[in-house]
């Protein structure tokens, strides 16, 4: 018992590095196993060290999405699919197309090479969007938000504020969909759009007035003053460093820029961005109430997905063909060692991050329990 | 041999000097293959080997199909949106991972021909397209620029040897098509293959057959995409309809750079599929990991679940 | 500490001055309390203290307003809000974090206080309000007096040096309104908070109050002693209307101030009973519920109820927030499905029909009107009202100026008051002609004259032959209106019979006026009033 730690939400940064890095993992290769193994991994993270919160439990949806994802791009490719030869397991009726379509084939032999390379890259995709669910599912979306550089304060609390509305417009649209049968419509139809809109965006518009006036009587938005060449300082910085971050963005995915464009490029936008930030962020002065620590733990999580990335990276790069089983001709796909271990390197955050922390929930009063009951 | 030899640096002296006078002649001068068969005209380019003309002995069901009968094997891979294309052609370019579309710059397009014609962009995928017998397929490597030589014309009733099949067939007439355009030793090869059949002009698909057997199967099997060719070296007389047949003549092991091109072309894709091979093994393992993974989550669940 | 110098507000597009030449001192540590009818200016007037007047909403302010020292002219309200707190009516609206300990440090974070000084207050301030157990709970799973006292400590946190409270306690039943209410008074007393307070319901505050600031309705204010202010007239509670039906001088302002001289005027009113107004049921009931259960999963909203509802009486649905009232409306007019039970209207059930059919036989008036109403003006909405109900045009504006005349057609549905807003709504649901009206509470946000006449509006439905049942936390608007009272707890009804038996039953929910006067079965003032102008009833009242 001695050596078990605290529990206690880690700091949500390092949940959002540890994820990104599983994603950059995912998206380098198409090898159906490595994906699948990834994706077990990652699910196993989440249900390990996930909270309570209402918030910590749609890694559900994530996975339903990513489901759709892969079978729309399976219908898509048996449907559009221009394979007549592999093996052709079902042939659907072709529909003629006129001549300007020539390029589109609609029907016709569904090859299960089509189909497994529509399986492939879904399942990439699918994992990817898997990835960034687990991130909002480990770490609480708004506390996340608190993290960012002090300049970009206010856009963080944008977020915040959408993510606190949203799911009060969900139940202001219920709410309004039961008025309508008072008023004798179903509630369903093209019709009847207008009048469930209108009521809820009046009232999503006067509840935003009535949260903005909230904030500003509170406080929000006090800036000490500066003085007006370190403001123009801060904007000349943050435009050249965004200028400089296309450039070295465009350097790095285009083959054709020269060799060096894209990691000066970047560097110096990167550099010149923090310094802007920092530079703004002086100007909004405010305090954390209980800020996240950055312990250990949270070095282990990140650095998990740091390296996991950094790894597969370098595998890619060195033998591309091992992370992309090709089709043609058909065959198993191979378990290759390497990224195979690099994959499951990324379950350490299961034990090092500290186990979550559980509040202690008071009972809910009967007058809420009955009002969101019949709301729903 | 010897005589084999000869044929070939009379064959090559053809070729060199012919370039210079098909050089200002338009296709006209060019012939292609018979009115049964589709031309297939493979622009190499920066790649080195030049544009390559051979024909595919058949009516092939679609460009691919074309491709491996004519003796290009090509390897496709699945491109990010849909579908496949074709990122290699012989195994060229060997560099190219093929795991999501080429770039723009270095990739493979194709493009279609009336025999003795122009070149028109294709809006069909390889895969989809049927070429009708008669016409003229075009790939080229670079940034879609069209194959550098003119669509050859189709060749008149051949002149060729008492072979109706048409494996022997297309033979002759490839010489001076394959003479059409910058050749380097790829030259020599096709006219040592053309001049190969030739001199032996016996019945049946003797002569390419005798070489053939042992790489009429590579063309047979091309189907599958992969060397090493099976023994079909039989059929090609009586099956006009496989087109494994021509490439099977045109993989001639016996000699020369082109089949050397073809060889390493198979060496290459040989040494590709170790790695990307796999066994219903590496399937299991995977599938073993991943239960372990759930079956852990499912436990950690309940335990807090229970302890809740 | 607040202090108004000629102070006018004039809003844009305005022809009129909402605010003219006001003048106000409100001394350190007072509870003012500012009272007026909807529209004249209460929120204008508290708004201006901290500054949302005119920095945020905009508009023209003549004059100055100072608040401890500081004038709003050079301070905007983010300046303020170490020295100004402000909570409104809808805590919800203005939450801007998910739990209840992070709300409160949200103010203090924003003055950019070091931290261990937040945690310090965070604390006192949960003790303070009896939130201690609250503090990890998520905001939206509170109940709404826990809502209102955790936005209440959100501003408190910070210090302020004064409360601005802007109708803190109109959408709380009474026991979360007291609970309110004593947190305020605590504050004023025991740390010496200036409160500035708007509030309808008079009587929960009246007796707190050290000031009273009423709004006259065309722009001015007159400030000082309350008994002394409400003696030149305005809006008052009822024992208020009381005392000044019995010529009381000084006016009490609370009940055991009116018990005090309550004594002679028991004396005086004798043995006159209370007019009988109510009528006696009759006939046939309109609509019968009989063993009506609503049930979510586990919870049981409404357990076996059954309701008789007759022809011209209006019905009072009372009981705590989460009891079952909203609940039981619903399901009774068919929208809500019921797990058990049968409802029986005029032959049919109204769960059973589709819903034009079921509006016209039972009508439900929800408790958002609003939800209701989706096009540009009222002139619009009546005709699609008409169109609805299959009636000719002009129904739903009879109907309409019957209830409230003088609404202007032109006017956008969202810029009527709550009392044109509810009376809108109520003549488009009587478009359908139902026979049985539900009204889920309709006084919320209504001052005295609107009360009144929706009383008076109920009780014409009712002699027009319909039944009409109304749900309220409010006693006084049940003494006025209501002929019987059906109590719910927990889904099940505890009472169920005439007013003043039901109402006069408990001591701690009658009305005032009952309070005052027990033992004698009075309910409101005027009953009081009419029955002392009765010639031979003693000494006639001056």
């Amino acid at each position: 018992m001695s050596g078990a730690a605290l529990p206690r939400a880690l700091h949500p940064v390092a949940w959002w590095v540890w994820a990104l890095g599983m994603a950059a993992v995912a998206s380098s290769t198409t090898n159906p196993l490595l994906l699948g193994v990834l994706l077990a991994v990652v699910g196993y993270v989440v249900v390990a060290r996930r909270g309570d919160a209402p918030w910590a439990r749609s890694f559900r949806t994530y996975l339903l999405l990513g489901l759709v994802v892969v079978a729309i791009r399976v219908v898509f490719n048996a449907l559009l699919g221009a394979g007549s030869d592999g093996h052709v397991f079902v042939v659907l009726p072709q529909v003629g197309l006129p001549s300007w379509a020539a390029g589109i084939e609609l029907g016709g032999p569904v090859t299960a090479e089509d189909v497994l390379a529509a399986v492939y890259d879904g399942l990439r995709l699918a994992v990817l969007l898997c990835c960034v669910g687990a991130a909002n599912t480990l770490a609480n979306p708004k506390r996340a938000l608190r993290s960012l550089p002090a300049a970009l304060y206010e856009l963080g609390v944008a977020v915040v504020v959408a993510l606190t509305v949203a799911p009060q417009l969900v139940e202001s649209v219920q709410r309004v969909r039961r008025a309508r049968r008072l008023r004798g419509a179903s509630g369903k139809g093209v019709r009847s759009v207008r009048a469930i809109a209108v009521p809820v965006l009046e009232d999503a518009l006067a509840r935003s007035l009535l949260l903005a006036a909230s904030m500003d009587a509170r406080g929000y938005g006090r800036s000490t003053d500066v003085p007006v060449l370190r403001r123009r300082a801060t904007s000349a910085l943050l435009l050249a460093g965004l200028l400089a971050l296309c450039v070295g963005t465009y350097g790095l995915l285009d083959g054709t820029a020269p060799a060096a464009m894209g990691p000066a490029g970047t560097a110096t936008g990167l550099a010149l961005s923090a310094a802007g930030l920092r530079l703004g962020g002086r100007r909004v002065r405010r305090t954390s109430h209980r800020p996240d620590p950055w312990r250990r733990p949270e070095w282990v999580v990140a650095g998990t997905g740091v390296l996991c990335a950094a790894a597969i990276l370098v595998v890619a790069a060195r033998d591309p063909l091992l992370l992309h089983p090709s089709l043609d001709p058909l065959r198993w796909p191979p378990l290759p060692v390497l990224p195979l271990l690099v994959v499951v390197a990324g379950v350490l955050p299961a034990w090092a991050a500290p186990p979550p922390w559980r509040a202690p929930t008071p009972a809910r009063p009967r007058s809420v329990a009955v009002r969101q009951e019949v709301a729903a | 041999m010897t005589l084999r030899r000869a044929a070939a640096a009379v064959a090559g002296a053809v070729m060199v000097v012919g370039p210079v006078l098909v050089a200002t002649a338009p296709p006209a001068a060019a012939a292609g293959c018979s009115t049964s068969e589709v031309t297939v005209v493979v622009d190499f380019a920066s790649l080195g080997g030049g544009a390559q003309t051979r024909c595919t002995g058949g009516d092939p069901g679609s460009g691919v199909q074309a491709l491996q009968a004519a003796g290009f094997p090509p390897t496709r891979a699945a491109a990010e949106r849909s579908g496949y294309f074709v990122c290699r052609i012989s195994g060229k370019p060997a560099d190219d991972p093929c795991q999501r579309a080429s770039p723009a710059g270095a990739s493979w397009s194709y493009w279609h021909a009336k025999a003795g014609g122009s070149w028109s962009y294709s809006s069909s995928a390889a895969s989809a397209y049927d070429p009708a017998p008669g016409t003229v397929e075009g790939w080229s490597f670079g940034s879609g620029a069209p194959p550098s030589v003119p669509p050859p014309a189709s060749a008149p009733a051949p002149a060729a040897p008492a072979d109706p099949p048409p494996p022997a067939q297309p033979a002759p007439a490839r010489a001076p098509v394959a003479a059409a355009g910058p050749q380097t030793q790829a030259g020599a090869p096709a006219g040592a293959r053309s001049g190969a059949p030739a001199p032996p002009a016996a019945g049946g698909a003797a002569a390419p057959g005798a070489p053939a057997p042992g790489a009429t199967a590579p063309g047979a099997t091309a189907q599958a995409a992969e060397p090493p060719p099976a023994a079909e070296g039989s059929q090609p007389p009586a099956a006009t309809g496989t087109p494994g047949t021509v490439p099977a003549a045109s993989r001639d092991a016996t000699s020369d750079g082109d089949s050397s091109d073809g060889s390493t072309g198979t060496t290459e894709v040989a040494a590709e599929e170790p790695s990307s091979s796999g066994s219903a093994l590496g399937v299991l393992a995977a599938a073993v990991v991943v239960a372990a993974l759930a079956g852990a989550a499912v436990h950690q669940s309940r335990r807090r679940r229970d302890s809740a | 500490m607040i202090r108004f110098e000629r102070v006018s507000v004039t809003y844009p597009g305005a022809d009129r001055p909402v605010l003219r030449d006001v003048e106000l001192v409100v001394p350190e540590g007072e509870l003012a309390l500012v009272v007026g009818r909807t529209g004249a200016g209460k929120s204008t007037l508290l708004g201006a203290v901290n500054g949302l007047v005119p920095h945020f909403t905009g508009g023209l302010l003549t004059g100055r307003v100072t608040v401890d020292g500081r004038d709003t002219r050079t301070s905007r309200p983010r300046d303020l809000a170490d020295v100004v707190g402000v909570v409104g009516q809808d805590p919800l609206a203005g939450f801007v974090t998910d739990t209840v300990e992070e709300e409160l440090a949200y103010g203090m974070e924003q003055l950019a206080l070091p931290p261990a000084v937040m945690r310090k207050r965070v604390e006192e301030t949960l003790d303070l309000l009896g939130l201690a157990e609250l503090r990890h709970a998520a905001l939206r799973e509170l109940s709404g007096g826990q809502q209102q006292r955790v936005a209440l400590g959100a501003v408190l946190t910070c210090h302020p040096r004064v409360l601005v409270l802007d109708e803190p306690t109109s959408a709380l039943d009474p026991t979360a309104a007291e609970g309110v209410l004593a947190a305020i008074t605590r504050l004023v007393h025991d740390l010496g908070v200036t409160v500035l307070m708007a509030e309808h319901r008079l009587e929960r505050v009246l007796h707190y109050a050290d000031r009273l600031v009423q709004l006259r309705g065309d722009g001015t204010v007159v400030s000082g002693d309350p008994a002394r202010v409400l003696a030149t007239g305005g809006l008052a509670p009822p024992v208020v209307e009381l005392g000044r039906a019995a010529g009381w001088d000084p006016l009490p302002l609370s009940v055991r101030d009116a018990r005090r001289g309550a004594a002679d005027l028991r004396v005086r009113l004798g043995t006159t009973a209370p007019r009988q107004t109510r009528r006696v049921r009759q006939g046939a009931p309109a609509l019968v519920a009989r063993g009506v259960t609503v049930r979510f999963g586990d919870l049981v909203a409404v357990r076996e109820v059954d309701l008789d509802l007759h022809a011209g009486d209006v019905c009072a649905l009372m009981g705590r927030n989460g009891a079952g009232k909203s609940t039981l409306l619903w399901a009774v007019q068919g929208s809500l499905r019921r797990t058990a039970g049968s409802v029986d209207v005029g032959g049919a059930d109204p769960g059973e029909l589709p819903p034009a059919a079921a509006r016209a036989r039972v009508g439900l008036v929800p408790q958002t009107p609003a939800d209701l109403l989706y096009l540009d003006t009222v002139g619009r909405e009546l005709a699609q009202a008409d169109r609805e109900s299959d009636r000719p045009s002009g129904t739903a504006d009879a109907l309409l100026a019957r209830l409230l005349p003088g609404v202007d057609h032109s006017t956008h549905p969202r810029d009527l008051s709550e009392g044109q807003r509810l009376a809108l709504v109520l003549a488009v649901q009587l478009v359908a002609g139902p026979a049985v009206v539900l009204l889920d509470e309709p006084t919320r946000g209504l001052d005295y004259e609107a009360k009144t006449r929706l009383a008076a509006v109920l009780r014409d439905l009712a002699d027009d032959g319909r039944a009409v049942v109304v749900s309220t936390h409010d006693v006084e608007f049940v003494a006025l209106a209501c002929d019987r009272v059906v109590v719910l707890a927990d889904g099940d009804v505890v009472a169920d019979g005439p007013t003043v038996e039901v109402v006069l039953a408990s001591p701690t929910f009658a009305p005032q006026v009952a309070k005052v006067l027990s033992p004698q079965p009075w309910l409101t003032a005027q009953d009081v009033a009419s029955a002392l102008a009765l010639p031979g009833s003693g000494v006639e009242r001056p």
